[in-house]
């Protein structure tokens, strides 16, 4: 039974790695309903906020710190434990050794300990809401000064920041650990006649984001460090003299807040991509094999994607527009974000082509990677108009930003993680889903989702300012009312159809239909294995790959696809 | 190598952010480097000659030394955490410099009881690494005394 927990098997951790994330997931989704609940009611007692957070919520009403604490924790959570953990640690680590041909990934003891410590990580993390003061209020970013000062810049920024710290220190290392094991694995594994140009896309998404990942949550670590030894040690990286917090004069001079922000954002730009790379390769992926044609571009898929990696390291300044910075740094980073468009536009029309022509099977892993293009596009367009300092003066502080950055990360990396568990389900645990429960949890949080976050842009256009805990004081907000009770309404409604997806996912795992070795008639080589694969995924047979990742519906063959694996291994 | 990789660039971060706060106010009070420093960058150099030979036991010993010396600067240098951004750098360059030490110490033990082709190979490449990027620690530290 130790040994199972344990393990070093890469499958086990993958599906380790993926509940892990289902259960930030649905803390996250559930602070969430606690946010969008408070916002139109901020006057109504509320026995269960009272029961969580006696202090936070005394009497029932939440205060303005605690809806920050759980704005806080919800982003932290949602960003860290899901969008970079799912579809890297769960998905990749599950299935990139596979769809090499590997029997493991290169260090697998090594690999075990980046759960273990991600596991450390997310329980620091929530720990944060029961120590004293609470989690911390100063959102996913983590602003210095006032999360360098300590106490007295709110009840969650004595302890629950430290806490926050640690976590985020623990999650880097855990990161880089991951990164160097996925990169020497791509490099080291493959199987004989995996050459680079035959790999699937996902192992290119899976190798990039390990790059990106391996330079960017170095900065990260380093910056924490510096944090925290503001925090402790009494050293000034990130405060500014003659700073008053609280009407009280801090010892500190000489610092910069933005200091942080750049060190923050060269991590946290990049970031934005670990979370949705992987994504993108999965859909090129479902996209060629429901349509039952090969990957538009393949080249150009690539290229894109390394492209987009190398971009996401130069653009960090956009999400710095408001800070002051010298209009000719902010049109250095305007071009180059507005740089970004184009392999994003490549992506796109690829998909498109991918699809022009094909026979589509719409079962369910398809239409969440349709999903996919859609809110990619629909997110990605006010990027576009994000990226000009004029127009993100006026819009940074507002819904609008709320409402892009939900779509193009959180919705889309989501749609991905949703259409990874419905293909790759039947492989994991050798039982299928249920597609028609799969077909209305789509529907609904499709619908759903554009229900939420297109009326936050409105809202974001007509000056609605962000991460305020009420909005009753303001009377020119006072006809967006309107608008706040419907994105509540809808969200409260696909936060319940989640309940069906869950309940399918666990129905399935006991009493689903048996799965064949390949249902979706696919190519890569995870398909040419038993569902799910044995302990070391090939049974001891020596793999060789004899064609690319996509050869589907090849004229003057019989059949309308040619698995990637030479002979079937047994 | 990609260990290398994510340490240069974690260096780079605290290096950049060394070259921003000094550019930042008139606070920057100069601080003397501790002479057992240079003493530190020979036994430093040394150990990765060792490992060139394939002496791990020697190389890890070197490294040891080093690390006790680094302490020892520590100890007899003239200024605390907390008083100045210099100060500082100090501090926070060579700690996490000498936890990559570390580190690195307990990977040419394990090739001292068993080397194979593969751990040479890593481990002498992150010895390197560490040696370069010692080089760069200090020399951003001789900018930061003036």
């Amino acid at each position: 039974m130790l040994g199972r927990i344990f393990s070093t098997d890469h499958k086990v951790i993958g599906k380790q790695y993926y509940f892990l994330g289902l259960a930030s997931v649905l803390i996250g989704l559930v602070l969430s309903v606690f946010m969008r609940l408070h916002l139109i009611y901020p006057d109504r007692k509320v026995k269960l906020f009272e029961m969580l957070w006696p202090v936070g919520a005394a009497g029932g009403i939440m205060t303005p710190e605690l809806y920050l604490s759980i704005m806080t924790m919800h982003g932290t959570l949602m960003v860290f434990f899901v969008l970079t953990t799912v579809p890297q640690g769960g998905f990749g680590n599950y299935f990139l050794p596979i769809q090499i041909g590997a029997s493991d990934m290169a260090f697998p003891r090594l690999n075990a300990l980046s759960f273990w410590i991600t596991l450390a990580a997310l329980l620091v993390l929530l720990g944060a809401f029961f120590v004293p003061g609470g989690a911390p209020l100063g959102g996913w970013t983590a602003y210095p000064p006032l999360s360098a000062v300590g106490q007295i810049a709110g009840p969650g920024q004595g302890d629950g920041m430290d806490m926050w710290i640690l976590s985020v220190a623990l999650f880097s290392i855990a990161a880089l650990l991951t990164s160097i094991n996925f990169i020497a694995t791509v490099i080291e594994l493959r199987a004989p006649g995996m050459t680079l140009e035959r790999m699937p896309l996902t192992v290119w998404a899976w190798f990039t984001t390990a790059i990106i990942s391996l330079l960017a949550f170095a900065v990260l670590l380093a910056a924490g460090l510096l944090l925290l030894l503001d925090r402790w040690g009494g050293t000034s990286f990130f405060l500014p003299s003659g700073l008053v917090v609280s009407d009280r004069l801090l010892n500190h001079s000489g610092g910069s807040p933005l200091l942080w922000q750049h060190l923050f954002w060269f991590f946290g730009h990049p970031e934005v991509y670990i979370a949705i790379l992987p994504g993108m390769g999965l859909i090129s992926t479902i996209l060629s094999v429901n349509s039952r044609r090969p990957v538009f571009g393949y080249k150009a898929m690539v290229g894109a994607m390394l492209t987009i990696a190398f971009l996401g390291f130069v653009v960090w300044g956009h999400h710095m527009f408001i800070s002051g910075m010298s209009p000719y740094s902010a049109i250095a980073f305007s071009v180059l974000t507005l740089t970004v468009g184009v392999p994003s536009a490549i992506k796109t029309f690829n998909w498109l082509g991918t699809l022009w022509g094909g026979r589509l099977r719409l079962n369910v892993a398809m239409l969440f990677a349709l999903g996919f293009v859609s809110v990619f596009v629909a997110g990605g367009i006010t990027g576009v108009l994000l990226g000009q300092p004029a127009m993100d003066l006026y819009l940074h502080d507002t819904y609008f930003v709320v409402g892009h950055f939900h779509l193009i990360m959180g919705v889309a990396a989501v749609f991905a993680m949703f259409a990874g568990t419905y293909y790759w389900f039947p492989k994991m645990f050798g039982r299928m889903l249920n597609e028609t429960l799969g077909k209305i949890h789509f529907y609904i949080t499709f619908l759903g989702v554009y229900g939420i976050f297109v009326p936050m842009h409105v809202a974001g256009l007509a000056g609605n300012p962000r991460r305020y805990p009420d909005f009753k004081e303001f009377e020119f907000l006072s006809d967006l009312a309107w608008i706040h009770t419907f994105i509540s309404h809808t969200s409260f409604t696909v936060a319940a159809v989640q309940l069906l997806f869950l309940f399918n996912l666990f129905w399935s795992l006991w009493r689903g239909a048996r799965a064949a070795v390949n249902p979706w008639e696919a190519t890569t080589l995870e398909w040419s294995v038993p569902s799910p694969p044995p302990h070391d995924n090939f049974g001891g047979a020596s793999v060789t790959v004899v064609r690319g990742a996509y050869e589907f519906s090849v004229p003057g063959r019989e059949s309308d696809f040619a698995m990637q694996a030479g002979e079937t291994p047994q | 190598m990609l260990g290398s990789g994510a340490m240069v660039t974690l260096f780079s971060a605290l290096a950049s952010a060394l070259v921003i706060r000094r550019g930042l106010g008139g606070d920057w009070a100069a601080v003397a480097l501790p002479d057992v420093v240079w003493l530190n960058t020979a036994v430093l150099a040394a150990s990765g000659l060792a490992v060139e030979r394939r002496r791990w036991g020697t190389a890890a010993l070197l490294g040891a030394v080093f690390l006790a010396g680094q302490a020892l600067a520590w100890r007899s240098f003239g200024a605390t955490l907390a008083s100045g951004p210099a100060a500082a750098f100090f501090y926070v360059l060579t700690g996490v410099h000498g936890v990559h030490v570390l580190g690195g110490v307990a990977a040419l033990l394990a090739n001292w009881r068993r080397a194979t082709p593969g751990s040479v190979a890593a481990v002498r490449i992150y010895w390197h690494t560490l040696g370069g990027l010692w080089m760069v620690v200090l020399c951003l530290l001789l900018w930061a005394r003036s």
